[in-house]
């Protein structure tokens, strides 16, 4: 019994001393020191109009946005280190190194103050801005930069000037001995302090004025003086010792800091900071405190609802808290050493209870009936008993992963299925525990909830719906759903997933959340239904979904390193267990004002820094955008999206969490939007976006002028090809045409000439013979003149047949058939054979037949005339001339012996010939020798010129 | 009644042979021989009964002068000539021939023709009938349409148009010279002195 009593008694005690505590810290978080800074040593801090946080330190100067430095240095720098930061109205932060040399910032690039001569110098300068211009304590005097113009002058003053500080539009600078007033266009002016300064040589202005007064110190003795200006005087209002060396003073809004090595304070001393070496204090646009230290770097106080420890006591003995359940304002925690606290709020934690050692951790616990808690260890369960405040064992033992209770039964999720009993029997001595898995099903059970009459429980096989005694698995996409968890919130079914988020399933149809709808991961460990709200709990971090269901609230939480084990809500405060103590902090809305905006630093195509333009070349296509957005949130990281516009995807990428680069590739020549902003890790925008505009340029071959030309020239082309062809064509045609005009004419001459000279001398010879045969006296001379006149006859007839042939206007089908006929007729006239003409009955077209086809046909035709006449002594002879179609058909038939009768006169026949003249104007020769003689042709017609 | 019978034929050996032939027929006398058209002028003058003419005569044509001829209309004009072509045969009737012999005609053939002639007839060597014949076997319109070959109607359909030759042996893919053989060779073929009369007779075809 001992031992038991005394491990909670020492537990009360010190929970109770650490609520103490904690309340006495009211709400302010500590102040951090920002991880991965450039240097521990900080000399100065500006807020930019941006809203980044420049810190100006050992190394040089860099730009903190909440999540990354950017250092700057420039190669002529004679020292790195740098400080006092002032921004102009253009942006341009100003600011000088230890050895002379002043520089600004524009682009994100340091730039030396060339105009300021530094080798002319044996210290730093101090700088100030008043109006447009820049002014340095110099070993000359002031030196005087305009900053739209650029000009600069030095002005004089005897021992030059060491330190300055703005007063309203005027620069009273010191230079150990006498002060003097700067104002623009005016000439300086000495000032006169009535008062002796007994350290003079170690006293320095601060930059620093707030209504009227300025700030001289003095170092090592650690007072300072308050300062005002009235006309060409300067009155003292007072010293004041701090007994420490003095860093600087500051302004932070409207107050002054005066930070000393030992700590800094306001000078109405309400607030003040300890043992951090300050340098500079300032607030930013939500209230978080920022400070350069010159130990600890940038540091910074958020103002945001700090994360309390309240307990580090259960954490000993390696035991720590696996299970947190609330019931009205009481939290019951079960440790992983089996003890079961309860903790009232406000007041004290209460051991209440342990499971056997064997038993181990407390996984579960859940409500059971009005006087019991259902606690599931790592092996068996148990119920606690308000009132008797006991630990009871089941009756058997069942390890769960979960219970239901419906219709008074209770259902467990256990390794080995799903098993059930009802509630009634929980305290029977000997109940009848159902030990039969339901459904015979014995694999691994994890979750369970009912829908409506069916019973849905999460299996190591999928998530399987049963209902009477029917068992089926519940499909997502035909693919088995792999969860961990299932809980119903009104209507619809809750699934966590492994990998694809939180599936919610509701009459039949499936919805689905994931990362891209704000999920902190696809993984989902856990479903925490406390008070109404739905919690998503991941493996280092938990979630709350909007009532409706589709996404993620708006919350973001302070989680304290190392996993979490369990956490749960009483009201508005939440309470949170990890490996090393228990947590409570306050849920706070954060402001859903967008007061941030992101930005380009940099843009590189190809590789390289784009410089003022946003029109590229065609192969300037590759394009990454280094941005950044001034966001200070302890609770939560940026997370990019970003789209282009312009492109068939413009839909809004999502950037990898930590990614400020960002990749455009292979785009095609247009224009196009880079819009990019920034989200917190609830995938809500919480910055104005940053939008490139820029247009790359299609590339001179597709310029329209340079298509243009192609096409034209291309046209030219062609059209210069179609009218060479034609010309060529016209050229041939013409050259063959003239050739045949020449042969026609020639042709003609040729005719003509033996026609009216040869002919007619030849016909008159005959006609001659004739007479004179006609006067002859019977006898011999009478007969040899017969055969002189038929010999000229026969002469003339062959010339007749020359003429005719070379005639170019007989060169018509009608012509040669008339002829032929006339032939024909002619050379039948004096034979025993009688000749019958069948010529064509109608109409004989107009087609042209040139000489040489003309006389083979004509030659051809009259060979078979001749044949038939000579040898086939026949009685009839029909001559049938036709045009069908396109062909023109002769024929020439006989009722005598036919050709083929004797035998060796075949020579003379002339059918080698007739076949030949066929041949040569691609006509037919066909002939039939049965009891008559055919011979007929076939000579395609084709008109031509 | 003896008839009077005037030669007009340039070949000396075939005018011997006429004179031979018309002086073995009683029937007629000599007149008159002339070698040219020109000097058969002089039948105005000194009109025969029958004129037996050459139409392929040095100068002008014997079809010129049976032409001139018809003034004289107790001439009776027999055209004796080598051509057998449908053009001189049809000009020459037209003209005023009343018959027409191809010179290869015999002896016999001559004189029947003149007695032919004397008794009304109109002798003509057998192709010339038959070709004649054949002139009635279709319509005129229709032959005379169909003596231009298809190019030419081509040719003249587009200077029908009003295209000029240029412009037709462009878009014939011809030379011009050879657009105005065509349009001669059309003159020649449809009787027509000029382009706008060959237009009109192929509109009325």
């Amino acid at each position: 019994m001992q031992p038991d009593l005394r491990i909670p008694l020492y537990f009360l005690f010190t929970v109770l001393f650490c609520l103490v505590t904690a309340a006495g810290t009211a709400q302010e978080r500590e102040i951090e020191s920002i991880p991965n800074q450039p240097s521990p040593e900080a000399y100065d801090l500006l807020k930019d109009s941006k809203g980044y946080i420049w810190v100006a330190h050992e190394f040089g100067i860099s730009r903190y946005d909440g999540a990354n430095f950017i250092t700057l240095q420039n190669p002529r720098q004679n020292s790195i280190s740098l400080t006092d930061m002032i921004e102009d109205k253009t942006g341009r932060i100003w600011c000088h190194n230890f050895s002379g040399q002043i520089f600004y910032i524009e682009n994100l690039q340091l730039h030396l103050l060339e105009a300021y001569k530094h080798q002319d110098e044996q210290d730093f300068p101090r700088i100030a801005i008043c109006g447009d211009e820049l002014i340095a304590t110099s070993k000359k005097g002031l030196f005087v930069y305009n900053l739209l113009t650029g000009k600069s002058t030095y002005h004089f003053i005897k021992y030059g000037a060491s330190t300055l500080t703005q007063v309203g539009n005027k620069v009273v600078c010191f230079n150990n001995y006498d002060f003097y007033c700067y104002e623009a266009g005016k000439p300086l002016t000495k000032l006169t302090f009535g008062e002796y300064l007994p350290d003079h040589f170690a006293a320095s202005l601060q930059n620093v004025c707030l209504k009227d007064t300025f700030y001289l110190i003095v170092n090592p003795r650690g007072k300072y003086y308050k300062l005002s200006l009235k006309q060409d005087r300067i009155l003292n209002h007072g010293v004041i010792k701090t007994g420490a060396f003095i860093n600087t003073i500051s302004k932070q809004n409207e107050k002054i800091w005066v930070h000393t090595k030992e700590h800094s304070v306001t000078i109405d001393g309400k607030e003040q900071i300890k043992g951090m070496n300050l340098s500079d204090v300032l607030t930013d646009n939500l209230g978080n405190l920022w400070m350069s230290s010159l130990k600890k770097g940038l540091s910074v106080r958020y103002n945001t609802q700090p994360i309390k420890k309240i307990s580090d006591s259960l954490s000993i003995d390696g035991q720590n808290i696996r299970r947190i359940h609330t019931e009205d304002s009481t939290l019951f925690l079960g440790t992983s050493s089996g003890m079961l606290y309860k903790l009232d709020l406000p007041g004290s934690l209460q051991y209440l209870s342990s499971i056997p050692k064997e038993a181990g951790a407390i996984e579960r616990i859940t409500p059971f009936d009005k006087n019991h808690l259902f606690v599931a260890a790592s092996v068996g369960s148990y119920t606690y008993h308000y009132q008797t405040n006991t630990l009871k064992p089941l009756p058997v033992s069942i390890t769960a992963k979960d219970i239901v209770i419906r219709d008074e039964k209770v259902y467990v999720a256990t390794p080995f299925g799903i098993k059930f009993f009802p509630l009634a029997h929980l305290n029977d001595k000997n109940p009848p525990l159902a030990q039969r898995p339901l459904f015979e099903k014995t694999t691994r059970c994890r979750s369970l909830a009912f829908l409506n009459d069916s019973l849905i429980a999460v299996y190591n096989d999928g998530v399987f719906i049963l209902h009477n005694n029917k068992i089926k698995p519940l499909f997502y996409q035909q693919n088995p759903i792999y969860a961990t968890t299932v809980r119903m919130v009104g209507s619809k079914l809750l699934i966590g997933t492994y990998n694809q988020g939180l599936l919610i399933y509701e009459k039949g149809s499936f919805q689905k959340i994931t990362d891209k709808e704000g999920l902190a991961s696809n993984f989902i460990k856990d479903i925490k239904i406390i008070s109404g709200s739905t919690w998503l709990v991941y493996t280092n971090r938990f979630q709350l979904l909007n009532p409706s269901l589709t996404g993620i609230e708006n919350y973001t939480f302070p989680f304290p390193g190392g996993g979490i084990n369990d956490f749960n809500t009483i009201g508005n405060q939440l309470y949170l267990s990890t490996s090393d103590g228990l947590y409570a902090t306050q849920m706070t809305r954060p402001s859903s004002a967008i007061s941030t905006k992101t930005y380009i630093d940099n843009i590189t195509v190809n590789g390289n820094s784009l410089v003022a333009t946003n029109t590229l070349n065609y192969f300037q296509n590759h394009l990454q955008f280094q941005v950044s957005t001034p966001y200070f949130s302890p609770n939560s990281k940026i997370v990019y999206q970003y789209r282009l516009t312009n492109t068939p995807n413009n839909e809004w990428q999502q950037g990898a969490p930590g990614q400020t680069a960002f990749n455009v590739v292979a785009l095609e020549p247009g224009t196009y939007d880079f819009e990019i902003v920034a989200t917190d890790e609830n995938r809500k925008i919480i910055s104005q976006p940053a939008i490139y505009h820029f247009e790359i340029m299609a590339p001179w071959y597709q310029h329209w002028a340079f298509n243009a030309f192609v096409i034209l020239w291309l046209v030219g082309l062609i059209g210069g090809a179609v009218w060479f062809y034609f010309a060529n064509r016209l050229r041939r045609q013409r050259q063959v045409y003239k050739k045949q005009l020449a042969i026609q004419a020639e042709r003609q001459r040729i005719s003509e000439e033996i026609h009216d000279d040869i002919g007619a001398g030849l016909l008159a010879m005959r006609l001659q013979t004739e007479i004179t045969k006609n006067k002859l006296p019977e006898g011999e001379a009478r007969q040899e003149m017969g055969k002189i006149h038929t010999a000229i006859s026969e002469l003339s007839h062959k010339m007749r047949e020359v003429i005719w042939s070379l005639n170019t206007d007989n060169d018509r089908l009608e012509n040669l058939l008339f002829y032929i006929r006339r032939q024909a007729v002619g050379l039948f006239e004096n034979s025993p054979t009688s000749l019958k003409v069948v010529f064509p009955s109608h109409e004989i077209p107009d087609v042209n037949i040139h000489g040489e086809k003309r006389r083979h046909i004509y030659l051809a035709v009259k060979e078979a005339l001749h044949n038939c006449l000579k040898h086939s002594q026949a009685h009839n002879c029909t001559l049938t001339m036709r045009i069908d179609g396109s062909a023109l058909y002769i024929s020439v038939a006989d009722d005598g012996r036919g050709f083929a009768a004797p035998q060796g006169e075949h020579t003379g026949n002339g059918l080698s010939s007739m076949k030949k003249r066929m041949q040569q104007i691609e006509g037919v020769l066909e002939m039939e020798t049965q009891e008559r003689t055919v011979v007929q042709f076939m000579v395609p017609l084709t008109e031509s010129v | 009644m003896i008839k009077l019978v005037s030669l007009v034929e340039d070949n000396a050996l075939y005018q011997q042979a006429l004179v031979d032939v018309i002086r073995s027929n009683e029937a007629f006398r000599l007149y008159k021989v002339y070698g040219s058209a020109e000097d058969a002028m002089d039948m105005l003058q000194n009109p025969p009964d029958i004129a037996i003419v050459d139409i392929n005569l040095p100068g002008k044509s014997g079809i010129e002068l049976i032409a001139t001829l018809q003034a004289q209309p107790q001439i009776q004009c027999l055209v004796c000539s080598m051509y057998e072509d449908d053009e001189h045969i049809v000009q020459a009737l037209e003209n005023g021939a009343v018959g027409y012999l191809l010179k290869d005609a015999s002896v016999q053939e001559i004189s029947h023709a003149l007695d032919e002639l004397v008794k009304g007839g109109a002798p003509m060597s057998p192709y010339i009938a038959s070709r004649v014949i054949s002139f009635f076997r279709k319509p005129k319109i229709k032959s005379e349409n169909a003596l231009l070959s298809s190019r030419e109607k081509e040719v003249l359909q587009l200077v029908a148009k009003g295209l000029q030759y240029k412009e037709v042996a462009d878009h014939l893919f011809l030379s011009t010279e050879t657009v105005k053989k065509h349009m001669q060779n059309i003159y020649q073929k449809l009787h027509v002195q000029n382009k706008v009369e060959a237009v009109n007779k192929f509109r009325y075809m």
